[in-house]
């Protein structure tokens, strides 16, 4: 165990396929060669080789790999997608010490947890959903729905995807939360959920019929059209930070996302994890767990937090500095939301034809092609269905 | 461009992997063992002799093998595909064959189908090593005032060299369909042809310029720079290309037209980029001539505005032969030769009086100058027949030489 580690190690990144650009991938590159860097200091004959790859498409792409031996040692994904891969054999489970999983954040650990008592992954890191805006146009973020239609209403250009698991933040505060959930779960549609999901769709017209809202296919849109300052607001991944802040600078502008009468937002914190490959060489598997076991230590969650990474840490010891940084406040904000309305499994519990659906069928709505009655029908059918996968 | 290097160096650390050893080794066993293991297994079983079959069979159950055990084995898989992928280009080949000429055939192999399928193999070994999509974003480097990506440069030259080799069938069938509607000549065709094909490439550069997304006004600074150094380095290919282009528009040397070159009609196969290639008949030669001769010199040709030429023989007559019988001879021997055009009609004349005989030129019209030598021919044979059939003699000098004996006298 004292023999240094030596050799390369292949990272696969997962990304979304309409987020795949030069500069996300300059972002990847970067982050990895930080982390590289201080690994190095341990290790100094590790390279990290790192690949981007559509998360989407990465059951196949490994269903590929994993025949010719030359899948990735490591795969940074969601925690949904490393536990789809699990479920088909397409990764290694591993399992760690209770000493260094008794330092992550017990709910990460509880996700990727199977019924061996094996991991999925490790968890590395938490991406919340936050508000995003211009402050040359938005003196300060609206905190209530009311408030969004009403500066919008003044002329802030918001923005709105209509992707799934970024639109979960809105059934929060308009209280259709707990409808989608139970509805997720199996449980037959009752005239009270009709009640709050109606009232969410009729919230979304209304956003719609506003001059100054725009509704985009995915976050990509809404980043680029910040970016360029067609729009002043929008819900933003905290990891996409870094970007607009390259754009936008001191101009960027980060809070919580707007409640409503019925509560606080709902938005779905990203869980992202370290999985296994099932290719590794030995040596390239002890390389894989030394770096995933230093990936999560404090010294690395500290360095990610504090060096703008925009991303929370998992390590239960690392304190995200909430009083020296709004944005990281917005953070912490953005995902203590999340627990409370327990959205962290609805991107788990939904396949990716039922998200699409979704989507289909809220841009139909929106486009008068759906009557709002036939919405509800179709949403409440979706929702209700088994499971594609 | 260091980031992609290092990416390619990246690679071989899969080498760390047993499995990923194996399959490597055994590509390499197969491919480069499979001649003498053929040549031993070929005495019991002949096909085992030809690659063709040793080779997918190899790989087909070292494949099968693997797999069987557990083992990755993509790697072998890949291999095979790729080499019956390389087979296959042979029944496209014999597919293609069937409506393309041979030449044509060869160039669209060696030119298009090949480096295609090339391609797509490099692409696909990549692709389970690396991600190309991937790749593809990796900066090579800022050109022009703007950050161009490994991808977009690939895509851009792959696009170029699509079109510089590929666009010829395509623009000649536009050519061929203007033709038809409008009724242009075969050579206008053909120049019309070279020109869609120009064209579509130079759109294509610019496109390519555009895609990889170089600064406009970078590129016309740097163009005015060149263009300078052009005219002085290579002045003479400029030239070249300059009066190809001036030559096409005016249509004097387009492929298809006949000129007389050192005395020999050539039809003019091709006008390329630097320079035109002729086809000599007399010994099946081809000329290639820089496009600036043409531009600059004296040039001679039959199928400016018709492809008609006039031609002519010359016999000659002993003079006791009424000169209007011989002549009426001759121009009923060109009319009953099937090549001589009727109309303008084939036309006797008396030339002058020789020593010896009277000389007389049958001057006749043909549709193809580079025929002229074999009508030309024919027409002499047949006009020895039919001067025999009525005894019309073809005189010849004769010398009388007198031996003088002895010193003259006076």
């Amino acid at each position: 165990m004292l023999r240094p580690l030596e050799g390369t190690l292949y990272i696969a990144v997962g990304v979304s396929q309409e987020a795949l650009d030069t500069e996300l991938q300059k972002e990847v590159r970067e982050r990895t060669a930080l982390l590289q860097a201080s690994f190095r200091t341990l290790q100094p004959r590790v390279r990290l080789q790192v690949e981007t790859f559509n998360e989407e498409r990465l059951r196949n792409e490994l269903l590929v790999r994993n025949r010719t031996g030359l899948s990735p040692d490591l795969l940074l994904v969601n925690e949904s997608t490393a536990q789809e891969l699990a479920r088909e054999r397409l990764i290694s489970t591993v399992s760690f010490p209770a000493t260094v999983l008794d330092q992550l954040d017990a709910g990460s650990v509880r996700r990727v947890r199977r019924s061996d008592g094996t991991l999925t992954g490790l968890p590395l890191e938490l991406q919340p959903l936050v508000a995003c805006f211009d402050r040359r146009s938005v003196k300060r973020s609206p905190a209530t729905l009311s408030e969004l239609l009403a500066f919008s209403a003044k002329g802030m250009e918001v923005g709105l995807s209509l992707d799934a698991v970024s639109l979960v933040w809105t059934l929060g505060p308009l209280g259709a939360i707990d409808a989608v959930g139970n509805l997720l779960a199996g449980a037959p549609a009752t005239p009270a959920m009709r009640t709050s999901l109606n009232g969410w769709l009729q919230w979304l017209r209304a956003a719609d019929l506003q001059q100054h809202v725009t509704v985009y296919p995915t976050e990509t849109e809404l980043l680029k059209e910040l970016m360029v300052g067609t729009l002043d607001w929008i819900p933003c991944r905290s990891i996409n930070i870094t970007r607009l802040r390259s754009r936008l600078g001191r101009n960027l502008g980060v809070s919580p996302l707007p409640s409503g009468p019925f509560g606080a937002a709902s938005p779905i914190t990203r869980e992202r994890v370290l999985a296994f490959g099932v290719n590794s060489s030995p040596d390239q598997r002890q390389l894989a767990l030394a770096l995933a076991r230093f990936a999560i230590s404090p010294l690395h969650q500290r360095d990610m937090v504090l060096r703008n990474q925009y991303v929370l840490p998992v390590n239960r010891n690392v304190a995200p500095p909430v009083s020296s940084s709004s944005v990281v406040a917005a953070m912490v904000e953005g995902r203590q939301q999340s627990i409370q309305s327990s959205t962290l499994r609805l991107e788990g519990k939904t396949s990716k034809s039922q998200r699409d659906a979704w989507q289909a069928l809220l841009t139909r709505f929106l486009f008068d092609d759906l009557s709002q009655q036939d919405a509800l029908k179709g949403l409440i059918q979706l929702l209700g269905s088994e499971r594609s996968r | 461009m260091n980031l992609l290097l290092l990416e390619i160096v990246g690679w071989f650390g899969y080498l760390q992997r047993i499995e990923v050893r194996v399959q490597v080794i055994l590509l390499l066993l197969v491919f480069l063992g499979q001649g003498p293991l053929g040549r031993r297994l070929a005495r019991r079983f002949p096909p085992a002799g030809r690659p063709k079959v040793m080779i997918p069979s190899l790989l087909g159950l070292l494949s099968l093998a693997l797999g069987l055990g557990g083992q990755p084995y993509g790697l072998l898989l890949l291999g095979l595909l790729l080499y019956l992928g390389w087979l296959g280009l042979g029944g496209v080949r014999l597919l293609l064959g069937r409506f393309i000429q041979p030449q044509q055939m060869q160039l669209l192999e060696t030119r298009l189908i090949r480096p295609a399928y090339l391609l797509v193999a490099v692409l696909l070994v990549i692709r389970v090593f690396d991600n190309p999509q991937d790749l593809a974003l990796i900066p090579i480097g800022e050109w022009f005032g703007s950050e161009v990506t490994l991808g977009s440069f690939l895509l851009a030259v792959v696009i170029l060299y699509v079109l510089a080799m590929g666009t010829g069938p395509p623009a000649q069938g536009m050519a061929w369909l203007v033709q038809r509607s409008v009724g242009i000549s075969n050579g206008s065709r053909r120049a019309l042809a070279l020109m869609i094909r120009y064209a579509a490439v130079a759109f294509g550069i610019v496109w390519a310029l555009d895609h990889v997304g170089f600064n406009r006004t970078a590129i016309l600074a740097v163009a005015g720079g060149l263009s300078v150094g052009l005219g002085f380095g290579i002045k003479e290919v400029f030239s070249n290309f300059v009066s190809g282009l001036w030559l096409l528009f005016e249509g004097s040397v387009r492929p298809g037209e006949v000129l007389f070159i050192d005395g020999d009609p050539c039809e003019v196969r091709s006008l390329g980029l630097r320079a035109a290639v002729l086809w000599r008949d007399r010994d099946n030669a081809e000329l290639v001539i820089p496009n600036q001769t043409f531009f600059t010199s004296t040039t001679v040709t039959y199928t400016g505005s018709d492809t008609l030429r006039r031609s002519q023989v010359l016999v000659s007559a002993a003079y006791h032969h009424d000169p209007e019988e011989v002549i009426a001879l001759l121009e009923a021997t060109a009319r009953s030769q099937k090549r001589i055009l009727p109309n303008p009609a084939p036309k006797g004349l008396l030339l002058r009086y020789g020593d010896s005989s009277i000389d007389y030129a049958l001057r006749f019209w043909i549709a193809n100058p580079m025929d002229n030598v074999s009508i030309c021919s024919e027409v002499q044979a047949g006009i020895w027949r039919a001067f025999r059939d009525r005894d019309i003699e073809i005189p010849f000098p004769q010398q009388v030489q007198y031996r003088v004996e002895g010193p003259p006298k006076s």
